[in-house]
């Protein structure tokens, strides 16, 4: 069996609080899996998925992802260019750039040909049926149009893992229903999906849910 | 896209503030491009001056604060002119004096047979001789550079007033030096007459032997020094340079840069700190996406180079006019041309790049060590 994520023993201790976010927990994520991470606020599920990322320092354990071990903020930024796909409960567009440029933003040092990155950038708007709205700037997108161009950015480099923090907690239920079914279609394509939410409706529409309680895992149904 | 082409929009995205921060980089280089290169001016006016007429070694009276405050006695000219490796020696009277209506200008009193009158050329007229102007009830004859003429307005024929006294215009001459150019030349005799320096000169100046090499030329100048212990004998080169008046105009040139260029570089840095403050989001989701701390820090500090370029190259042209500008200013006209060639512009150039370099930086390193999750997570 191919692991996505092998997280062994992760501990992660935040100045000022008395407890661990990450508590020696340890999680394996399968190739191909779509997996919700649910549990109470401050439990430290999101801190978890971050630490898939490669974008908080661990005080202890291990992540392999994909197989790869990155040492360092350089090998984390190299393999999340390359492999990981990243969605977060606020979009982050930058509101200089159109929405397909948004989307090329990834690209830039991967894919060295502004044309292809152009073409790519516009497939992937295609992909979460925005295709037609790559020239608009993000203040003139509803939240939901916005989140689906961060999806688009997320899938921009092809990545084989999609990391996703509350992807839906922004949105209404149509939206919400929109973007699930984007990742539950990717997952279907072979990407492995992760997803941290408090919503039992995504956590539903995933494949297995696991919980994170006081920085610990406890196995869901 | 391109990563100079997102800095370009976040500072198009902010105009007041990308506008007011160009404004003071443009005001840092054209400060300095100016007083530089004015100060240069004064540098080079008063190099050619003297080289214009291929003077090697100026001597003055040892001690002066410059040059028109000294006092050497006219004979000493002949006893420099018998120094071995000192082709001639004249002795001139230097004077900045009140020409006409309020023009100031620069006079020099020349022996008739000094060989200074060879380097300017006549275009109207002839040269002073001696009792000039005793026809028209004047005190002598004195020859006008032409930029001179043209702004007082006068001709041969016409009578000037000079050191309070009637001078005829006997010619007019140009010649390859701005300050000579925009002055006016007499007999030593006259000018001594107007000026209570009887049998006194402000300096003698000497033209070396033909094909003296840099260290025959050296010997020349130590064997004056020597000879003439009582006398400050320097390289026309080097008594320009160590003028006292020039020092002090650079060493202001200099203070003032400094601190427009300081005042720019702070602007430039509470421009770029500002603009990453409020932009953490989007720098820690370019961390997010991928990015190496490198890129991250090359894009913000992209945005110093646009504003540090634009305000480079804007501030160069607005130094230059202004340099111009005060160069033609009734006051200063005749005393200075600026001299702005390409080191002065490739030094406002880097100093333009390096003001965006030290205000960009720190800020753009800061915020690629940010820690992105908790910037993302709202925390």
């Amino acid at each position: 069996m191919s692991f996505a994520v092998r997280a062994v023993g992760l501990v992660k201790r935040f100045p000022g609080l008395e407890h661990p976010a990450l508590d020696h927990l340890s999680l394996d994520v399968r190739v191909g899996e779509m997996l919700a991470i649910t549990g109470p606020s401050g439990s430290g599920k999101s801190t978890a998925l971050y630490a898939m990322a490669g974008l908080i320092s661990l005080d202890g354990g291990t992540v392999a992802v994909l197989g790869d071990t990155p040492r360092g903020r350089a090998g984390w930024a190299a393999l999340r260019a390359a492999r990981i796909g990243l969605v977060f409960q606020e979009d982050w567009l930058l509101p200089t750039l159109t929405a397909r440029q948004n989307v090329e933003m990834p690209m830039i040092g991967v894919e060295p040909s502004g044309p292809r990155r152009d073409a790519r950038a516009h497939a992937a708007l295609e992909e979460v049926g925005m295709g037609a709205m790559g020239d608009r700037m993000p203040a003139g997108l509803s939240g939901g149009e916005r989140q689906r161009v961060a999806i688009a950015r997320a899938l921009a480099n092809h990545p084989a893992l999609i990391l996703a923090d509350e992807p839906t907690g922004e949105l209404d239920t149509g939206n919400s229903n929109k973007v699930m079914a984007l990742l539950t279609a990717l997952n279907r394509q072979g990407t492995t999906v992760v997803i941290v939410t408090h919503d039992p409706q995504v956590a539903g529409a995933c494949g297995r849910t696991v919980r994170v309680v006081d920085g610990k895992l406890e196995e869901g149904p | 896209m391109t990563l100079t082409g997102i800095a370009a929009r976040n500072l198009v995205h902010r105009p007041w503030r990308s506008g007011l921060t160009l404004m003071g980089v443009v005001l840092a280089i054209a400060a300095y491009v100016a007083l530089v290169g004015l100060v240069r001016g004064i540098e080079t006016t008063l190099l050619e001056n003297f080289s214009s007429r291929n003077a090697d070694v100026i001597l003055t009276e040892a001690g002066a604060a410059d040059i028109l405050s000294s006092v050497v006695p006219v004979e000493v000219a002949r006893e420099v002119a018998a120094v071995e490796g000192v082709a001639m020696a004249d002795p001139e009277l230097g004077r900045m004096t009140t020409i006409g209506e309020g023009t100031t200008s620069f006079v020099n009193g020349w022996a008739i047979d000094a060989y200074g009158w060879e380097a300017l050329t006549l275009t109207e007229g002839r040269f002073p001789v001696p009792d000039d102007g005793a026809e028209q009830a004047a005190v002598g004859g004195v020859a006008l550079g032409h930029r001179l003429a043209e702004r007082i307005a006068v001709a041969p024929g016409d009578v000037i007033t000079i050191f309070s006294a009637p001078f005829i215009v006997t010619g007019l001459y140009t010649t390859d030096s701005v300050l000579t150019r925009n002055g006016a030349v007499m007999l030593l005799g006259d000018m001594q007459a107007q000026t209570y320096r009887d049998g006194q000169a402000t300096s003698i100046v000497a033209r070396l032997d033909d094909g003296l090499d840099s260290a025959a030329r050296d010997r020349v100048i130590d064997r004056l020094g020597t000879t003439f212990p009582n006398l400050t004998v320097d390289a026309t080169e080097e008594m320009v340079a160590q003028y006292v008046n020039v020092r002090i105009a650079r060493i202001l040139s200099w203070v003032v840069s400094t601190v427009a260029i300081l005042s720019a570089a702070l602007a430039v840095l509470n421009t770029m700190a500002m603009a990453v403050n409020e932009r953490r989001g989007e720098i820690a989701i370019m961390g997010a996406v991928g990015w190496p701390r490198g890129r991250i820090i090359r894009c913000l500090m992209l945005e110093g180079a646009w504003l540090t370029g634009a305000g480079s190259a804007l501030g160069i042209v607005a130094g230059v006019a202004v340099a111009w500008g005060v160069a033609r200013a009734p006051t200063v006209e005749g005393f200075v041309e600026p001299v702005i060639g390409p080191s002065l512009i490739a030094g406002g150039v880097a100093l333009g790049l390096g003001i965006g370099l030290i205000g960009a930086f720190v800020p753009a390193a800061r915020a690629a060590t940010q820690d992105p999750a908790a910037i993302l997570r709202g925390k």
